[in-house]
């Protein structure tokens, strides 16, 4: 009798333990689940957790870690599906040692809350782990529409994906205003017009030929440093990489490159041809502020002098483009003074018209750099012979040279024979010794077996022994212009037919203005009885056409 | 031939050949700068399975010229377009979304380029023609948009678009 008392009070004792037990989602043997009793005290379990919402997830609240003494239940019959925080991870194993997963006890459903399970949870990589420099690059292998779409998928891709921030450039718009008051204007309206009004306007502008009836209409285009508000550097211009200014050339100074410089620390492409208002400390700060500047067109920017650019070159360690057209105040002291390390990753360089560099500091650069693929030394009054053997010894890779106009300025008294249209005379035949002749010519092409374009236009002492060693030895050859060389007749084209027929790659050649080659000439080379120019069909191109050809592809 | 040792985040040590990861930039570099000796290499957010894939993607490239002077011309040139992918890589990287994302970061971390860049040409691939609600189910991205923004971005859109 005692005994049964006590198996029933044990038994009470044991269920009203199962009971707790269901609370807090523990196992139990399974004869215990069976009786009446336990089932009894599970329903009313499940009302009170269910009736009282905030006591129920108590296998929630508490810390899964002294849960663990109890067998987990197979992990692989439990459902697996996507969670909100990207694919769920089931794991075999049941308690991983290392890694980031999280163990988490779960309800795998309402019905079965008495049993525990396990799930392995981790928080897996999704694509908004990816940094968003990597976002940018899937982007760049999109066209344009499908970036488009992806810029109204959230708020992070639209950053990233938006047109104007990825892989074009921020282009100045192209319209000029008269003078600095309105900007002040500007900027006031720009407080004054809501946002929409602004785009609309912004669009309307853009097609709008007058800028003046623009400005009339209200437009809030530019912020206080004269930038278009419509870039909004203050947000995404950490993302901002390519900016072009040349279009904003009378209108930008210092305040601009410095918001430039404080808002877009990795700003990789700048364009600032032509802009003439700032100043070189400005541009000194800029370049220390945007350490991965690679492509910098200072062309045509008059106040850059050696300081600045030496301090440029020593704050940008990776520029790989730099164009210094018509900079007459740089000097050879920069030149004999520059640190070998800060040239080393150079590709292309344009020192058109930089009247005061002369061969010997000329010679020290190019002999530094070795990777140059693109130079353009035209213009140069100065340049001799040791240039062209030091750039043909330490730049292999050439792929475009441009020499045209250069070494005029050997000759002291040159004027003396030039015509009224500032052309040399024929007369011009007692050469300086240095100046660049058919050795230098000869020295490129041998030593430079990619060269594609070359440009030799004006360079008076190139003849027609320069012109047997291309077609004799420049394979890659492509484009080949020696307009204005007076020592170069139509036997020239003769030869250069007959590299075409070798290489097969020669597919442009503009000569003229000599007087070996006129109408004539090429007519009786026609009919000659090879007739080596069969095929060939003539165009008249302007020769200032190249030039800018040349000047435009720099900046891309 | 010398080999290298790697613990990965998960605590395995991997063996590889020194030419194999020299291909990756940030090993090569720290061979480079003198962490010789014994000590394997940690690399502590590479997991061992993703170090497995990469170690099978830079074996079967161990032999491939190193394109220095072409990548820096397609960077001057903007962005490369070219959406074909090699038929060895593409079975590679025929994986699950996850592990792609890790392979992605792993190369990113790690530099090397052709792998980072084939990641991006797939992701890329696999948003090509989808609509943004598309690509929100199929990347798994809540739409955090509020109406007003919506808006605005159709307006700047339709800006971008005739433009």
């Amino acid at each position: 009798m005692w005994s049964l008392l006590a198996l029933c009070g044990l038994t009470a004792l044991r269920a009203w333990m199962a009971c707790w037990d269901c609370l807090v989602q523990a196992p139990l043997d399974l004869t215990l689940r069976r009786l009446p009793v336990y089932r009894l005290l599970r329903f009313l379990g499940q009302l009170w957790s269910e009736e009282f919402p905030a006591l129920a997830p108590r296998w929630e609240q508490r810390s899964p870690l002294p849960r663990l003494r109890w067998r987990p239940a197979p992990v692989a019959t439990l459902p697996v599906g996507p969670s909100s925080s990207g694919l769920t991870f089931a794991c075999a194993k049941p308690f991983p040692a290392t890694g980031k997963r999280v163990l988490r006890l779960v309800p795998a459903s309402k019905a079965s809350r008495h049993r525990i399970t396990y799930r392995f949870h981790r928080p897996a990589t999704t694509i908004r782990d990816l940094p968003p420099e990597v976002l940018a690059g899937v982007f760049d292998h999109l066209s344009q529409a499908d970036r488009t779409r992806c810029a109204r998928v959230s708020r992070e891709w639209h950053i990233i994906a938006t047109t104007a921030l990825r892989g074009e450039a921020l282009v100045y718009p192209a319209v000029t205003y008269p003078d600095a008051h309105w900007l002040v204007l500007h900027s006031l309206y720009r407080w004054i017009l809501p946002a929409r009004i602004h785009a609309a306007a912004h669009r309307w502008l853009r097609y709008c030929p007058v800028p003046w009836v623009g400005f009339l209409a209200g437009l809030p285009l530019l912020d206080g440093a004269g930038l278009p508000a419509a870039w909004c550097l203050r947000a995404y211009g950490h993302l901002v990489r390519k900016v072009d200014l040349s279009p904003g050339r009378q209108l930008l100074g210092d305040l601009a490159l410095d918001r430039i410089a404080h808002y877009c620390p990795g700003l990789r492409d700048l364009n600032l041809t032509g802009c003439t208002q700032f100043s070189p400390a400005a541009l000194r700060s800029l370049a220390a502020a945007c350490p991965r500047l690679r492509t910098l067109s200072l062309s045509d920017c008059p106040q850059v002098d050696d300081t600045t650019f030496l301090a440029i070159l020593a704050a940008c360690p990776g520029l790989r483009q730099l164009g210094l057209t018509h900079n007459y105040r740089l000097t050879d002291r920069a030149l004999l003074t520059i640190p070998a390390a800060h040239l080393r990753s150079l590709r292309r360089l344009r020192l058109t018209g930089c009247t005061g560099l002369t061969g010997r500091g000329l010679t020290r650069l190019l002999t530094l750099t070795h990777q140059l693929t693109w130079v353009d030394l035209s213009h140069l009054p100065l340049l001799t012979t040791p240039v062209i053997h030091a750039i043909s010894r330490s730049c292999p890779g050439l792929e475009r040279v441009s020499l045209a106009h250069s070494g005029a300025g050997l000759h002291p008294d040159v004027a003396h024979y030039l015509d009224p249209h500032g052309r040399p005379s024929h007369e011009l035949l007692t050469y300086h010794p240095d100046s660049v002749g058919d050795a230098a010519v000869l020295a490129l092409v041998t030593r430079c077996p990619r060269l594609r374009v070359l440009d030799l236009n004006y360079v008076h002492t190139v003849s027609n022994l320069a012109v047997e060693h291309i077609a004799s030895r420049a394979h890659a050859l492509v484009s080949l212009s020696i307009v204005g060389c007076v020592n170069v007749d139509h036997r020239a084209l003769a030869a250069l037919t007959r590299l075409r027929q070798r290489s097969g790659r020669l597919v442009c050649v503009t000569l003229g203005d000599a007087p070996g080659i006129t109408e004539e000439s090429i007519a009786e080379l026609a009919l000659a009885a090879d007739q080596a120019i069969r095929g060939w069909q003539r165009s008249v191109i302007d020769e200032r056409t190249l030039a800018s050809f040349m000047a435009e592809s720099f900046w891309t | 031939m010398s080999t290298v040792q790697i613990l990965t985040s998960d605590g395995q040590t991997v063996t590889v050949d020194r030419k194999v990861v020299s291909k990756a930039g940030v090993i090569d570099s720290a061979l480079a700068s003198g962490a010789e000796g014994n000590s394997p290499l940690k690399l502590d957010n590479i997991s061992a399975s993703v170090l497995e894939k990469i170690i099978e993607y830079l074996k079967h490239h161990v032999d491939d010229q190193p394109d220095d002077g072409e990548d820096s011309d397609d960077d001057i040139d903007g962005p490369r377009r070219d959406p074909i992918i090699d038929t060895w890589d593409a079975k590679f990287i025929e994986v699950d979304l996850e592990l792609l994302y890790e392979l992605i970061l792993a190369a990113n971390y790690l530099d090397i380029k052709p792998l980072l860049d084939l990641g991006c040409k797939t992701v890329a691939n696999m948003i090509k023609g989808k609509t943004p609600e598309e690509i929100r189910s199929h990347f798994n991205i809540p739409a955090d948009f509020t109406p007003e923004e919506e808006e605005q971005i159709r307006l700047e859109n339709e800006w971008a678009e005739d433009r």
